[in-house]
């Protein structure tokens, strides 16, 4: 009997119950994104003037909103939006934060000082509040709203980076680099860098749900997607007006968000477990 | 102490100046001009200029900022709302007492049921009530708060009438709010009152406190308690402002006017001098919070000054 090590890594992901879990919500979530134009009986736009307010029966499973749009059409196509703020929103957040937290970490001193308060500087405003403010400066928009999270999200990766990066710096391998000519760029991204990998992941993980609330609350907030986006907080926000003759309209969407942090939630916690047995949880 | 205080507060005098510095500079970050937006499409170009001159805009930049922080900290005059064409100071004032409510009770809520919860949770870990309490607490950090406000809206305001829908006048107008507040910074406290409850009971003057032959009551409020009791003071004062921008959203929702409310507004209408003020008002806060957090955190445990200070007192 052969133990690759791919085979074990499995197993212990199939023992891991979080992951496995918030790995089959996740992965249902990509599915409906991927196939949204195959599930959806409608499109996202598709108005029925005659069916205002339908609610949910046979021909429209979730019922229809103000305009007679088909909710689970318009929740189905949301799950792209959710999903591309995940991606784009980490993906920003994860680079700006790795480069610098490398960076403070590597050079340390004055580069390092100065960067550090401006992490600081970030910490010190609360997120919605400097959201709001950036979103004010740049315009109402859902890749605004995503930059303007990343903007106060990425000092979290910088902080676990530098950290990381200090530590790492003084052992044998990096003195080796260095002494065999290693720029110091090499040594950042091609030495230090695959030994963060795994808390990175970590980090990730843990970040995501609050990055895909947050954003969606800006929309809620009507300084994110625009009308007529099927941004699920959008649709809970247009929902309020007709709320005594429509509940079903603010329900499903914010089901549909709930079952998506959810699932990345316990992933993340699941992955924490996996990759960082020291950080687990209590 | 005295050198570690001042080391703090120093660090949080700069970085409120970076702040407002930012702040400032938003204006001129802006796509939009705000003479143009103030003045309406309709205006004269000639016009306009008169506008510009007469608020000053058409100075250098870093003499309007100067201008502007000079009136800021003598007179708490952070220039006109170009919206509702009173100073910003007045517009702001009457709001802040309703925000600071809002904040204030769901804090006290908060903290009577999360430290009680959680000190039970970390006592009686792997009970039914634990593992009821972190499943429910897992579940609630992926609900967002403006659906559970709306939810709660959807089935005590419209569905059985017990509360009113919105507004501000009467105390019903607050428990939909406040229970929306309050869910949404449990999880976290309740987590963090837990997991520093079990380090401590790790600690060996725990099981020195035991074999003493103390009851289980008294170790636990004399010494479990009492020593996470720093951390969970501590995050209180750090989480009043997360509360405050958390409540932009709740107060939107509900109606109530309070600051939240009224960025929103201003962001939406593009009132800069009101946005200012506000985000610079809760920028101060939460730098006040974590100075006091800080030093709060220094008299109750020296390891941390020393750290701080390299051990000169």
């Amino acid at each position: 009997m052969s133990k690759s090590p791919i085979k074990e890594f499995f197993r212990t992901c199939y023992k891991n119950k979080n992951f496995l879990i918030g790995f089959l919500m996740v992965a249902s979530v990509v599915f409906i994104a991927l196939f949204a134009n195959q599930i959806a009986p409608y499109a996202y736009d598709d108005a029925h003037p005659q069916d205002i307010l339908v609610k949910p029966c046979r021909q429209y499973i979730f019922g229809t909103d103000n305009m007679g749009r088909d909710l689970f059409s318009r929740i189905v196509y949301g799950s792209r939006i959710a999903l591309k703020v995940a991606l784009v929103g980490a993906g920003l957040q994860l680079v700006v934060g790795t480069v610098i937290g490398l960076i403070c970490g590597y050079f340390g001193g004055k580069i390092d000082r100065a960067l550090t308060f401006i992490a600081d500087l970030t910490y010190a405003i609360p997120g919605m509040v400097m959201a709001l403010a950036v979103v004010t400066v740049l315009g109402s928009s859902l890749m605004n709203a995503i930059i303007a999270i990343a903007i106060v999200n990425w000092a979290a990766y910088a902080r676990v980076v530098r950290a990381k990066a200090m530590s790492i710096k003084n052992q044998a391998f990096i003195e080796t680099g260095i002494s065999f000519g290693e720029s110091a760029f090499a040594i950042m991204f091609r030495y230090i860098l695959p030994n963060i990998i795994p808390v990175l992941i970590v980090t990730v993980s843990m970040q995501l749900p609050g990055t895909i609330m947050s954003t969606t609350t800006l929309s809620f907030l009507g300084v994110g997607s625009q009308a007529p986006s099927p941004d699920w907080g959008l649709m809970v926000s247009e929902s309020i007006n007709y709320i005594s003759r429509g509940p079903w309209v603010c329900i499903f969407p914010g089901l549909a968000l709930v079952y998506t942090v959810f699932g990345f939630n316990i992933m993340g916690e699941g992955l924490r477990d996996l990759l960082d047995p020291k950080m687990k949880s209590q | 102490m005295k050198k570690y205080i001042l080391k703090k507060l120093g660090l949080g005098i700069v970085l409120i100046f970076c702040v407002s510095f930012l702040v400032f500079s938003m204006l001129y970050m802006m796509p939009g001009d705000p003479v143009t937006i103030m003045a309406g499409q309709l205006a004269k170009t000639k016009n306009l200029e008169g506008l510009r001159h007469e608020l000053g805009l058409d100075r250098p930049f870093l003499v309007q900022y100067f201008d502007w922080l000079k009136n800021v900290i003598l007179h708490q005059d952070f220039g006109l709302s170009y919206k509702y064409r009173i100073d910003a100071w007045s517009l702001i004032k009457t709001r802040i007492p309703i925000s600071l409510k809002l904040t204030f009770t769901t804090l006290i809520i908060e903290t009577l049921i999360a430290v009680p919860l959680g000190l039970y949770c970390a006592y009686k870990k792997d009970s039914i009530v634990e593992r009821v309490t972190v499943a429910t607490t897992l579940v609630f950090t992926a609900v967002p708060s403006f659906w559970l406000a709306v939810i709660l809206m959807l089935v005590f305001a419209v569905k059985l009438h017990w509360l009113p829908l919105s507004g501000y006048e009467t105390w019903q107008n607050y428990v939909l709010p406040i229970i929306t507040g309050v869910v949404g910074g449990l999880a976290s406290t309740i987590r963090l009152t837990k997991s520093e409850c079990l380090d401590v009971m790790r600690e060996r003057y725990v099981t020195t406190a035991y074999a003493k032959g103390l009851s289980k009551r008294a170790v636990l409020a004399k010494h479990i308690l009492r020593n996470s009791l720093i951390v969970i003071v501590v995050n209180l004062f750090l989480s009043f402002p997360w509360l405050i921008s958390g409540y932009i959203v709740i107060e939107r929702i509900f109606g109530i006017p309070g600051m939240g409310n009224l960025l929103v507004n201003s962001i939406v209408q593009q009132d800069f001098n009101v946005i200012q003020a506000i985000v610079l008002l809760i920028t101060v806060l939460t730098v006040i919070c974590n100075i006091l957090s800080d030093i709060v955190l220094g008299l109750l445990d020296p390891r941390i000054r020393i750290s701080v200070t390299g051990g000169e007192q």
